[in-house]
């Protein structure tokens, strides 16, 4: 399913678990090509006020860092992933450390029938995110194959 | 369309605000930068004059518009109003004739909405015709009275809302739209939108909007004080000339009169069919009502389909980029204007993030197995959003704004099985009262919180009280007392309106009291 994200679609998965409190003094701003197939337009993302907005613009030198990827690499990118290669980037590369260290992947076994329990250790962030990373980038795989099948 | 009239204002009997009421007004006289008075030069900014009285009367004598009422609001805050409501009520209530710039002329304070006109080579181009046939005519004719007796010559709706296409009578004439001398100008659906918000559930949203709008509540520091987007509703003849001219597309350009109108489509924001337009001739950018000096509603009160609060931001977003560098003027059919390019983007920007920020974090902590109530509670808006006046929640707030968000995307279901199906309220409280040990100990129950300002708690157990013995006075009373201090605490002018007309008896005062 995740690989039928079209960017904007991709950009808005991102966008809904930038963790506000985290984020909003945050000033960044990239530029985004996707290198492949799925387009090679270029959108500006910008992260400011805890929120993160795109838009399809032309690259300019504004941006903190330029990132072009495909698309298969901006869902691992989603993922959490920022270590594997495929990612050209140019300008600083720790703008985009910064925007993934205020992502919150969601909680896939929250309570529903009891109040949060405080005393139960909660995960980190980065522990849900990698294991959404391993979920969903498996996930995805196969529906690529899928697909592509 | 015509509605019920309320038979006079409510004259309730409101008690004084509580020490602790008394105590969070004036914590928030020094929360927020009360210095800042941007607003009031942008608000006064291009007086031309006012209508004196400032009363507008149907044909038979009845007031249908009484700005003059609000005349109490001026200075600094009395203690039973929020002193942020009390500024923002200050500037709506602000009524006249105001130039835009040349050629674009507003008046505002005669109605919810503003009525807006654009001068052509030979006549004027009415926006927004405001809610009803007699205070659009009235504000026809301030305006003529200082620009001439310019004929209409086209009339755009901005949207599917009453307060923007009610008053067209006000300013046309079928004949003259038959004829083909006045064009009618909506973006595609709007009547058919128009139409099912008024008529399939209208005797609902009337209902409910008079107590949102409080337009038949007393006036005055312990009554309504304004409704945040606008002062209140004006109950006047409603009537609706369909388009001769439908928008469809983002990018369509017509010349109307001389002047060239460039048109953006913004369906599913504020309301289901809305759009934005420029004119280049003016350098000036409307935009209907999705960026306006409130946080606005995602759900509105007096009940609605929930908005779409994602393409909101985006449409923000491309407003910006398609106008922002050459507008001089943003204005909208609420509110007072804002001048200068920059400062039209920042408007933008803020209100686009706004919305943004309450979307995106409903969506983040909904996923953490947060509820809509929780996150209501949760969610705080970055400091640089909270310091812009027009981020304040005067006529949407934060809180059932982000209720509303999580409505539109999970449902009224929470995922917890005990509140799959539990009685309906009646039966329901019937149970409460008998378990916490009749209706003289939930009241006394009740009195304790009220004491102890935990006026929300008050209010669940009084609602149940009166729900399972309405008759009961010391529940009645203490509970109309109750609400009371919500709505003197309250920022948000609807729900001060909507705290507010709780009978505290039975059987007395006037036979429309609420029920």
């Amino acid at each position: 399913m995740l690989a039928q994200l079209t960017p904007a679609q991709q950009f808005d998965a991102i966008a809904i678990s930038v963790n506000g409190p985290k984020a909003w003094s945050l000033d960044l701003a990239f530029d985004v090509r996707f290198t492949d197939n799925a387009g090679d337009a270029n959108y500006r993302l910008t992260l400011r006020n805890g929120v993160l907005v795109y838009i399809g613009r032309p690259a300019d030198d504004t941006a903190a860092a330029s990132i072009g990827l495909t698309k298969m690499r901006m869902l691992q990118l989603l993922g959490g992933d920022t270590e594997s290669p495929g990612l050209d980037i140019t300008g600083d590369a720790s703008a985009l450390r910064t925007l993934m260290g205020v992502l919150d992947a969601g909680d896939p076994d929250f309570n529903i029938v009891s109040p949060d329990d405080s005393s139960k250790p909660k995960r980190t962030p980065d522990q849900v995110r990698l294991t959404r990373m391993a979920v969903s980038t498996s996930r995805t795989i196969r529906h690529l194959y899928v697909v592509r099948a | 369309m015509k509605r019920p009239q309320p038979a006079h204002r409510l004259a309730l009997q409101f008690g004084p605000a509580s020490q602790h009421i008394v105590d969070a007004n004036a914590s928030v006289a020094k929360k927020y930068p009360f210095d800042d008075r941007k607003d009031f030069d942008d608000a006064d900014r291009g007086f031309l004059g006012a209508l004196e009285p400032g009363v507008v009367r149907a044909a038979g004598g009845r007031v249908v518009w009484d700005n003059d009422s609000y005349a109490f609001l001026s200075g600094d805050a009395p203690s039973t109003v929020n002193p942020s409501l009390w500024r923002q009520s200050t500037l709506v209530a602000k009524q006249g004739l105001y130039e835009v710039v040349e050629g674009i002329y507003q008046v505002r304070g005669m109605d919810l909405s503003n009525i807006t006109f654009i001068e052509g080579d030979t006549g004027v181009i009415v926006t927004d015709p405001l809610i009803c046939t007699e205070t659009a005519a009235a504000a026809l004719g301030l305006y003529r009275h200082h620009r001439g007796d310019r004929p209409v010559v086209a009339v755009i709706y901005t949207h599917s809302h009453v307060d923007h296409f009610g008053g067209v009578f006000g300013v046309a004439t079928h004949a003259e739209v038959d004829a083909g001398t006045i064009q009618i100008i909506a973006p595609e659906g709007l009547v058919e939108h128009a139409v099912a918000g008024n008529v399939y559930v209208g005797t609902l949203m009337s209902r409910r909007a008079s107590y949102m709008y409080g337009a038949a509540l007393e006036r005055g520091p312990q009554g309504a004080v304004g409704a945040g987007l606008g002062q209140t509703t004006s109950p006047g003849e409603i009537g609706l000339i369909v388009p001769t001219l439908e928008i469809t597309t983002t990018g369509e350009k017509h010349t109307i009169d001389g002047i060239e109108i460039e048109f953006q489509m913004a369906p599913g924001t504020e309301a289901p069919i809305e759009m934005h337009f420029y004119f280049p001739d003016y350098r000036a950018l409307c935009m209907a009502e999705n960026a306006t000096h409130t946080l606005h509603n995602r759900l509105t009160l007096r009940g609605a389909i929930v908005r779409d609060p994602h393409v909101w931001s985006g449409y923000l977003t491309e407003a910006i980029e398609t106008f922002g560098d050459r507008t001089d003027v943003a204005f909208a059919s609420h509110h007072w204007p804002t001048w200068r390019s920059h400062r039209v983007i920042e408007l933008l920007s803020t209100q686009r993030d706004l919305y943004g920020y309450l979307h995106d974090q409903t969506l983040r902590l909904l996923n953490q197995g947060c509820t809509g109530a929780e996150i209501a509670e949760l969610i705080t808006l970055p400091p640089a959003l909270e310091s812009a006046w027009n981020t304040h929640g005067y006529y949407g707030s934060g809180s059932h704004n982000v209720k509303a968000i999580y409505q539109r995307y999970r449902g009224w279901f929470d995922g917890n099985p005990a509140r799959l199906w539990p009685h309906p309220p009646a039966e329901l409280s019937r149970r409460y009262v008998e378990a916490i040990g009749g209706m003289d100990r939930i009241v006394e129950l009740a009195q304790v919180a009220h004491d102890d300002a935990d006026f929300r708690w008050a209010a669940t157990l009084l609602d149940h009280a009166v729900f399972t013995d309405e008759k009961h006075s010391g529940a009645r009373e203490l509970y109309a007392d109750t609400l009371e201090q919500l709505a003197y605490g309250s920022e948000n002018g609807t729900w001060r309106n909507f705290f507010f007309p709780v009978p505290r008896s039975c059987g007395r005062g006037p036979s429309v009291l609420p029920r």
